[in-house]
């Protein structure tokens, strides 16, 4: 866990909410509903950071826009105005109530306000805003908030090589991309598919996880708590290897699945990959020269910017020192060979700063935060930014090629050549 | 086909949060440094703000002036603040931007969780300012409590003007201090205002408050005058008693006319400053170049849109969206609409006062949500302010800070040509 938290311009960082994270989580389950209990400036901005993933979240997401006086009155008035309308209008699977953070401090029984409303579904009440925390804290703890109120079934037979899929969220720049090509690897890898927590289940698939082997944990920032939860108290395993990139990462990531038997039809694929890429990309030497970058940064969610860094060293081009900024505070301590300066936006913001602010050249992989510091400080002309995470306004990647996998591999490293060639066209 | 609209947001109570109001009132101020007294994300909500407005200057060639904005600083409340109290937190938060940042002035803007806390920001502030000998601000506003965005903003400027401007330098002749924010000294708003007030001789020597340095605040006292770059309702009010305060303290008059919107509130505009100034012959050579210029795009307008169906659809508030320059622009470009939709957003009150304004500068036929729908099935171009769902039309997005003066009406103009030009079924919106 973090140290104390470290002042800094927040403009060298990214944050985004719990209460963002919160409804992230239930924007993943069909037919959920979320209430955003709190004033419409925090619910407009979450409403607009999932529309990037979600662009209908606005029909299952709603505002009570609660006014002055609920801050000594309560909520309740305003709470059930909405839940009303909602029990006309919607019919759902689930809901969410989730509280900003001035109204989690006022001490409404959203529970017992929700009893009164009689909601004919499933709800699950959390205070979520910024004093909890961010993104990821947010998601997490509503999933196991989730967890808790549904109490899924425990006397469900084992299902031999069922898995379930934890920390994935359409809270990710790609997640649909990369949620699918995961898939489609652990289906190749014999491996049937229980249920994608938080990203895709339905509220009977969540019911039913513990149907599965075990969990598999993708972005640990997201899932490992949920992981532990059900560890504790289903006595599911799990299994957290970090995010496949790369060729070679993914045919590692799948060794270190439990049961893992290799698969013929994946060995025959990456070797179909391995030599379409180091043909073109021979091709593109010749001309262009090596994919070589005095200094590179990695900022991003903990496990994508730890994994994605050690792929980018190990298999897609080569630098004089790499450094990887993590946005989120990780719940087990990264290391790493091919990582030369590990900095926590939260325990490391100075040097953070020094390092956005005097990054003149190389390859950025970021987001458009960081984009916005080198274009202030005239570095960007200079830098190859390939964006890999949220908030993102200067990219639109709207094709099915994830960042995560074997397709990935292959997307990834297009993405970087034809970075390096546009710098150098439009030089 | 029903009606349906995307990202329909009824505003009922609460709007916005002046925290971001502070912010972007000294947002590009070199020696400010911003401390958000609020948990961590509150200061993501600017951030994301900061990024959208630099990559929208970028898109429309709009360079930020300075390459730089104002440094944000969150006092990362947590939840054992809300039972401790926060004012310790911030008292540290305060040493540590003194320490590092070395700033020529401080704002601090409360959170609504600050609201309900209830730490003392002012005292803690008067004590940090006599501690560190160095000017520390803050308003009696909380998050979306105690006022709203432009609460934070207003407030902001107007401590601005009781903290740093003393006055006592000689007046810059013919020069103009430009108040307000509307993307800056290199968007839209403010370059169409410089080149309207070069006719007059005036030159613009800052934007305030939130692109004047700390060293050049004084300066702004020797404008000659000063120009409200508001718009309508709650902005304009307040920009206003900024500009009847430096009149009052340092003898500046003001031009707080309505903005030069459209073609009659461009002529009016040019018009009542020609009187101001004494500068008449100013005026009318202004409007004259400006009448050819709109009558160039208008003879184009006419040929190109002549025959198109067109329909508008209206669901925000009349403080957002007024609807006479529309109308003005679609008179003279000689389209008669099918009609004029009004969506299922307003209170009786709200529609009643659109409604009226619409029948103020047009005779056209008003329908509702529902009976609009036959009239939107028949359009070939939707002039909209809310994006509507599943149609093929083509729909222009209507802005709520349309761009002023003859080059706003081009560029509504050119995007209505330019949707009508489209081949094929392409859908999605064109932002006017």
């Amino acid at each position: 866990m973090a140290k104390v938290e470290q002042w800094g311009n927040i403009c060298n960082c990214v944050n985004t909410c719990a209460l963002t994270g919160a409804a992230a989580f239930f924007a993943g389950i069909p037919g959920a509903e979320i209430i955003n209990n709190g004033p419409l400036w925090c619910y407009f901005y979450a409403l607009r950071y999932l529309e990037h993933a979600k662009p209908d979240i606005g029909k299952f997401y709603h505002g009570t826009q609660p006014d002055n006086n609920a801050v000594i009155y309560g909520t309740e008035k305003f709470l059930l105005e909405e839940l009303e309308l909602r029990k006309k209008a919607a019919t759902s699977s689930i809901m969410l109530i989730e509280n900003s953070c001035s109204v989690s401090l006022i001490g409404d029984d959203i529970a017992g306000i929700a009893r009164k409303a009689n909601m004919p579904w499933p709800v699950v009440c959390f205070d979520s805003g910024g004093l909890l925390g961010n993104f990821c804290q947010g998601y997490s703890l509503v999933g196991v908030k989730c967890l808790q109120e549904l109490k899924p079934t425990k006397k469900i037979p084992k299902k031999n090589k069922r898995i379930n899929i934890l920390g994935m969220s359409l809270g990710y720049f790609n997640d649909d991309n990369d949620l699918a090509e995961i898939k489609r690897l652990l289906t190749l890898a014999g491996y049937e598919i229980g249920a994608c927590i938080g990203d895709g289940a339905s509220v009977e698939e969540i019911m039913n996880l513990s149907s599965a082997e075990f969990n598999l944990v993708m972005h640990e920032e997201l899932g490992l708590e949920i992981a532990k939860f059900l560890e504790v108290e289903y006595g599911m395993p799990y299994v957290s290897s970090g995010i496949p990139y790369g060729l070679e990462g993914t045919v590692n990531w799948l060794k270190s699945l439990p049961g893992y038997i290799p698969q013929n039809e994946i060995a025959i694929e990456v070797e179909k990959y391995r030599d379409k890429l180091f043909a073109a990309t021979n091709e593109m030497r010749l001309v262009w020269g090596e994919l070589w970058y005095d200094s590179i940064v990695v900022s991003g969610p903990s496990t994508m910017a730890v994994s994605l860094a050690e792929a980018l060293r190990r298999e897609w081009v080569d630098t004089g020192k790499l450094t990887v900024i993590l946005q989120d505070i990780p719940i087990n301590k990264h290391t790493s060979t091919e990582i030369d300066a590990l900095l926590l936006t939260a325990e490391n913001m100075e040097e953070v700063e020094k390092v956005l602010s005097s990054f003149a050249s190389g390859l950025l992989m970021g987001s458009s935060s960081e984009t916005v510091v080198l274009q202030r400080n005239k570095h960007a002309e200079n830098t190859q930014i390939c964006n890999i995470s949220y908030p993102i306004a200067d990219e639109l990647l709207i094709t099915d090629e994830p960042f995560m996998g074997l397709r990935g591999a292959a997307h990834m490293l297009q993405r970087l050549w034809n970075g390096k060639i546009t710098m150098k066209v439009c030089r | 086909m029903p009606i349906k609209t995307k990202r329909f947001i009824n505003k009922k109570r609460s709007c916005s949060c002046s925290m971001p109001g502070v912010w972007r009132a000294v947002g590009y101020s070199k020696g400010a440094v911003v401390i958000f007294h609020s948990p961590k994300a509150c200061a993501h909500v600017s951030h994301t703000m900061d990024i959208n407005a630099h990559f929208r200057g970028i898109a429309r060639g709009e360079r930020e002036p300075y390459g730089y904005s104002t440094p944000l600083i969150s006092t990362m409340l947590t939840e054992k603040h809300s039972i401790f109290g926060g004012a310790k937190q911030l008292e540290k938060c305060l040493d540590f931007v003194v320490q590092k940042y070395k700033p020529q002035y401080i704002v601090i803007a409360n959170s609504c969780v600050v609201g309900v806390i209830g730490d003392d920001v002012a005292a803690i502030a008067a004590t940090a300012e006599e501690k560190f000998n160095l000017p520390i601000i803050t308003l009696p506003c909380y998050g979306f409590l105690d006022g709203e965005y432009y609460a934070g903003y207003y407030g902001t400027a107007d401590a601005l003007v009781d903290r740093f401007l003393s006055g006592g330098l000689p007046r810059d002749k013919n020069s103009v201090i430009l108040l307000g924010d509307n993307g800056g000294p290199n968007a839209e708003y403010a370059v169409e205002v410089k080149s309207l007030l070069a006719y007059f001789g005036l030159h613009v020597i800052g934007q305030f408050p939130g692109y004047v340095a700390y060293n050049d605040m004084n300066k702004v006292t020797t404008a000659a005058l000063s120009i409200v770059l508001g718009g309508r309702g709650q902005a304009n009010d307040s920009l206003v008693k900024i500009a009847k305060k430096l009149e009052e303290k340092f003898a500046i008059p003001f031009y707080g006319e309505p903005y030069p919107l459209g073609w009659q509130g461009t002529k009016e505009w040019l018009i009542n400053l020609g009187a101001k100034l004494h500068k008449e012959a100013a005026a009318k050579k202004a409007i004259d170049e400006q009448k050819e210029r709109l009558d160039a795009i208008l003879s184009v307008a006419r040929e190109k849109l002549r025959d198109k169906k067109i329909v508008i659809c209206i669901g925000r508030q009349i403080e957002y969206f007024r609807p006479e320059w529309l109308m003005e622009i679609l008179q003279l470009s000689e389209i008669v609409p099918l009609g004029v939709i009004l969506l299922d957003s307003y209170t009786t009150k709200d529609r009643a006062h659109m409604e009226e304004a619409i029948k103020n500068c047009t005779n056209m036929d008003v329908f509702n949500q529902v009976e609009g729908a036959k009239i939107v099935d028949a359009a070939d171009i939707i002039l909209t302010t809310h994006e509507i769902e599943n149609y093929n039309a083509r729909q222009l997005f209507l802005p709520m800070l349309p761009t002023v003066g003859v080059t706003g009406m081009i560029k509504l103009i050119n995007n209505i040509i330019k949707i009508a030009c489209r081949h094929g079924n392409k859908e999605g919106i064109v932002y006017g």
